[in-house]
């Protein structure tokens, strides 16, 4: 292009003006029409060549200004909604330029926050626009986390973007104790205090590298949200260590009610559903499902299982072994074929959740809205498990795709696969979290009002 | 200028070996003044390689462990060296255990009062002749996803009544490449898969080449036993655990080692484990599958040493504090499952009918894919090179503690192309420039800049030619000398007319005029007399004489 070789003859700063050359929207009007001239036609006049190496200049100018400007969008850009923001921006930006190529020089020992930006684009650069609001996790390395994130958090994190701890309670869980090594090495600088310092400057980095790693799941975000409220509630004067304290009980309580003791409740209360001879009907291999059919076959009850695995995520496979040591006669699929045939043979059928929503849909690993269907209309009942940490009352979802996540490793410009799906209210018989006891299970609708009563004194 | 670094620090400290070089016999005549971490591996100290490898890491926390006899050489280096002061703070400590001289083992050195209080939480060692151009983030994921047991990570009270702990990881590359060192020590090792996880590793991650480790042994004490009885003698425990079980033979152990806190504890219990990669990880990778192999070394005593429980057997959770009515006192099955374990340690299912057997952490390997090698004779070499479209060459990943080695690798580096060339460089141990001083080479002297590194203060005389070679600092090559696949460490001066082809010149040596070397050596100091013609040879003063004597010594007892 003209400008290139003109720059490269324009002198040494090359290597100072990071990206390739683009050509700049403004400055493009200007130089083509004398340089076009240069290398191709007669010889420019001294005037002329000023003006070349003026326009040239403000080309470089312009292009300076346009990194700072993406980069600055880039650098606040912690969750996904703001990197979302960013992205739209940059893409305005070059909208009018070439596809986005930003792609700043790697300096090794040099904080790479930026390049982490510049992938992000380029993997998700194929997705329509209609489709833009879903994220995707970015699975940010360990050298490109911000220097404030303890290690404890780093390995979560790693752990959580390779995917190796998937389901929601397990990444709060395993959230919550990075959570509490940070606070337990934290010291509060001098001249400030632990409810003022902690929440801007310790924990917003760890938050920010665990979305990269992976968009939060809504356990995640009560989780925090209910961390940082319990901050606010010291005071100014409230020594340190005590403070610290504080934290580590409630995040300790935390885990046990809301986690452990919810986990075995749940189990416990379904347990109780699930009669002599059933057959119980599951899919994918959840942890509370899991808990339940062991829970029961302790309780000397004697009934099968059929499982339906999720082809892409074959955890049904280890559900199975699990199970069948425990005594329980296994009926396997490894995908959703014979759905129907399967659902007809099923007395129950358990379905774990992710989450559920304010309007009562539940989000599940993708292929569950599709069991509870088939089971609705086979006449089976359909009973979801879910924590209660896992409510989101504020959010309302009437489809699959208003709050998702795109597999990272199965996406292409043809095609990509969701990680989660909605199950209607009327597809679930009723759902069973900590708080019912004995027979008897609930439409979600019951649970969240007394959600509402739980949590309102702690945000007040 | 010294800069902070700034990105994340893993949470594990950097151990650096730097002891005597036993296999540089030419180089390292005089351990304690010209120690062996400082031998210039494309003009920058040997020792910088490591250094550079922990800061990328984002590893603060280094220390060089030497010598006391070499401290002085090594100190005076990191204050002076323009590479060494160019790291990032905050900079490494340099410890020299008394104990410590030119003949103990690896893991005896970590076994030391000094070491022993040092380590204090997961570490990792390298040894300071690792060129490593692997990102090290890869590595680390690795280690947090597959060895590193979370729980632990976590201080979760669960790890502390099952047992399980983290596990280490090690790296292997190949050794078979395309350009092969003669003499090039490898080891012989046995990796079995891991248990297979349904989910797709992220694209350009290391997690699919991760493997366990079940036997490892370098190949001279192989044919030690080869030469003593007729064959290998191997368990049939390790068919029995294992079905899998793949053996390489031309895989070298790049002794980089992430290892949990634990193994302090196993080496200070042990006391005849001498060197880290033959003993400690051999015995470790063993005990694996060999029963009764784990209570000898004490692994349940070390395991269960952390936490308060004294036997390390998964027990229910009455001993955490105000558990017992909440956690159901189901197996630790169910809790093993529930907290979604890595996928290496989900080995607990099965084990878990075997609950008094302590279950011991795996070692893991990563075993750097080479891309295959192209056929060396072909018949068109035009067709051959077209069929197979070159694939990016994997980073390299080398020990170099030879001499040829050595010359290699520098050539290697040398041949990377310099920063002012390619400002996108993906490498990080490319130079700002190929010749750094331009002033000092004259007219009419032919350099190949793409494949040879000159550094500072060089003074290339006119009617010279370099070629492929690695040329350190404040040398002077005479008029008329030519150079091809040479390595100049610091201030040597070469002579008119000189014809050296793939030698390497130590430091301040001195070759007179019109010299022909062929595929020779020369020690630090020396003065080569004009006129030799000389091929494949050694040329050392007569002082070498008890280092040599010495170092044969040390490479009898396996050292570095």
């Amino acid at each position: 292009m003209a400008t290139e070789d003109n720059g490269a003859k324009g002198g040494a700063p090359a290597p100072q003006v990071q990206p390739p050359q683009k050509t700049a929207p403004v400055a493009a009007s200007a130089p083509p029409a004398t340089g076009e001239a240069g290398p191709d036609g007669p010889k420019l006049t001294p005037a002329q060549l000023k003006a070349k190496a003026k326009a040239e200049k403000a080309a470089r100018r312009a292009q300076a200004k346009e990194v700072k400007a993406v980069v600055a969008a880039a650098s606040p850009a912690p969750a996904g909604q703001d990197g979302k923001a960013a992205k739209g921006k940059g893409k305005q930006e070059s909208g009018g330029l070439q596809p986005p190529n930003v792609k700043p020089s790697h300096r090794p020992s040099v904080s790479g926050r930026r390049p982490s930006f510049a992938a992000e684009k380029d993997a998700r650069s194929f997705i329509p626009e209609c489709f833009s609001h879903i994220p995707m996790a970015k699975r940010v390395q360990t050298s490109h986390a911000h220097k404030d994130v303890h290690p404890a958090v780093l390995a979560a994190g790693q752990q959580m973007a390779t995917f190796a701890i998937k389901d929601s309670i397990s990444r709060l869980e395993a959230t919550l104790l990075a959570f509490k090594k940070v606070i337990e090495s934290y010291d509060t600088p001098k001249d400030t205090s632990l409810s003022r310092h902690f929440v801007p400057h310790v924990l917003n980095p760890q938050i920010e590298y665990l979305t990269e790693c992976r968009p939060m799941c809504f356990s995640m975000g009560n989780a925090i949200r209910l961390l940082k409220a319990q901050v606010n509630t010291f005071d100014i004067n409230t020594p340190e260590d005590e403070a610290k304290e504080g934290l580590l009980e409630s995040i300790d309580l935390f885990i046990r009610e809301r986690i452990n003791l919810a986990g075995y409740l749940i189990a416990r209360n379904a347990s109780q559903l699930v009669d002599e001879d059933d057959v119980v009907l599951t899919y994918g291999r959840h942890r509370l499902v899991e808990k339940t059919l062991l829970r029961a076959k302790e309780n000397g009850k004697n009934f099968s299982v059929s499982i339906i695995d999720d082809p892409y995520d074959k955890g049904g496979l280890q559900l199975a072994e699990i199970l069948q040591q425990a005594g329980i006669p296994i009926s396997y699929s490894p995908n959703l074929g014979g759905l129907g045939t399967k659902v007809e043979e099923a007395t129950t059928v358990l379905l774990g959740g992710e989450a559920i929503f304010a309007s009562g849909f539940l989000q599940g690993a993708a292929g569950t809205a599709d069991v509870a269907i088939a089971a609705t209309k086979a006449g089976t009942k359909v009973i979801a498990l879910c924590e209660t940490i896992n409510f989101d009352r504020e959010r309302i979802s009437l489809d699959a795709l208003t709050y998702n996540e795109i597999d990272p490793e199965r996406n292409s410009p043809e095609s990509f696969r969701l990680l989660f799906d909605n199950t209607p209210v009327k597809y679930i018989s009723g759902v069973i979290t900590e708080f019912e006891s004995g027979t008897g299970f609930s439409p979600a609708q019951a649970i969240l009002a007394i959600l509402r009563k739980q949590e309102d004194p702690i945000i007040a | 200028m010294p800069h902070a670094v700034t990105i994340a620090s893993p949470g594990l400290q950097a151990i650096i070996l730097c002891g005597p070089g036993s296999s540089f016999p030419t180089f390292t005549a005089n351990p304690d003044e010209n120690p062996k971490a400082l031998l210039p591996i494309a003009n920058r100290p040997m020792v910088w390689y490591p250094l550079d490898f922990c800061y990328r890491a984002g590893i603060t926390d280094i220390t060089l462990v030497c010598p006391p006899s070499a401290r002085e050489a090594i100190n005076s280096a990191l204050n002076t060296n323009p590479f060494l002061t160019s790291l990032p703070y905050p900079s490494a400590d340099l410890v020299s255990p008394k104990d410590l001289d030119n003949n103990t083992g690896t893991a005896e050195i970590l076994r030391l009062p000094e070491l022993q209080s040092l380590v204090k939480s997961d570490f990792i060692v390298l040894p300071c002749d690792l060129v490593c151009e692997l990102s090290p983030d890869k590595l680390l994921q690795a280690w947090m996803v597959k060895s590193a047991y979370l729980p632990d990570l976590l201080g979760d009270e669960r790890s502390a009544s099952s047992g399980l702990r983290s596990g280490g990881l090690g790296v292997w590359y190949q050794t078979k490449t395309a350009t092969p060192v003669k003499g090039e020590e490898t080891d012989f090792t046995a990796t079995v898969p891991l248990p297979p996880s349904s989910v797709l590793p992220p694209k350009g991650s290391i997690l699919d080449n991760m493997s366990q480790l079940v036997y490892s042994m370098p190949t001279d004490s192989l044919k030690d036993i080869l030469d003593d009885e007729t064959g290998l003698a191997i368990r049939q425990a390790l068919c029995a655990a294992h079905a899998k079980v793949r053996v390489l033979t031309t895989y070298r152990d790049a002794h980089i080692y992430i290892f949990p806190r634990w193994i302090m504890d196993l080496i200070r219990e042990n006391d005849q484990l001498e060197t880290i990669g033959e003993d400690v990880v051999g015995w470790w990778a063993k005990a694996g599958w060999q029963e009764n192999l784990a209570a000898k070394l004490n692994f349940e005593k070390v395991l269960g040493a952390a936490e308060d429980t004294a036997d390390s057997k998964p027990a229910t959770t009455t001993t955490s504090p105000g558990n017992g009515d909440k956690e159901p006192s189901s197996p630790p099955l169910t809790k093993s499952s529930s907290s979604s374990p890595p996928a290496a340690t989900s080995s607990v299912a099965e084990t878990e009918t075997k609950r008094k057997k302590t279950l011991i952490p795996p070692m893991l390997a990563y075993i750097q894919p080479s891309p295959p090698i192209p056929p060396p004779t072909a018949a068109t070499g035009k067709s051959s090179g077209a069929a197979a479209p070159a694939a990016p060459a994997p980073p390299l990943i080398r020990r170099v503690d030879t001499a040829q080695l050595l010359l290699q690798t520098s050539l290697q580096l040398a041949r990377l192309p310099s920063l002012e060339e390619s400002p996108d460089q993906p490498s990080p141990y490319a130079h700002a420039r190929k010749v750094a001083y331009p002033e000092g080479v004259k007219a009419r002297t032919t350099i190949t800049k793409s494949d040879s590194l000159v550094a500072e203060n060089v003074t290339v005389q006119e009617k010279t030619s370099i070629k492929e070679c690695v040329i350190g600092a404040n040398c002077t090559i005479s008029e008329g000398a030519k150079l091809s696949q040479c390595l100049l460490m610091d201030g040597v001066v070469v002579g008119k007319n000189c014809k050296l082809t793939k030698c390497i010149l130590g430091k301040r040596s001195e070759i007179g005029e019109g010299c022909t070397l062929t595929d020779c050596e020369v020690q630090e100091n020396l003065l080569v007399d004009a006129k030799t013609e000389a091929r494949q040879e050694k040329f050392m003063s007569s002082s070498g004489l008890e280092a040599t004597e010495e170092t044969n010594l040390s490479i009898f007892l396996g050292q570095f």
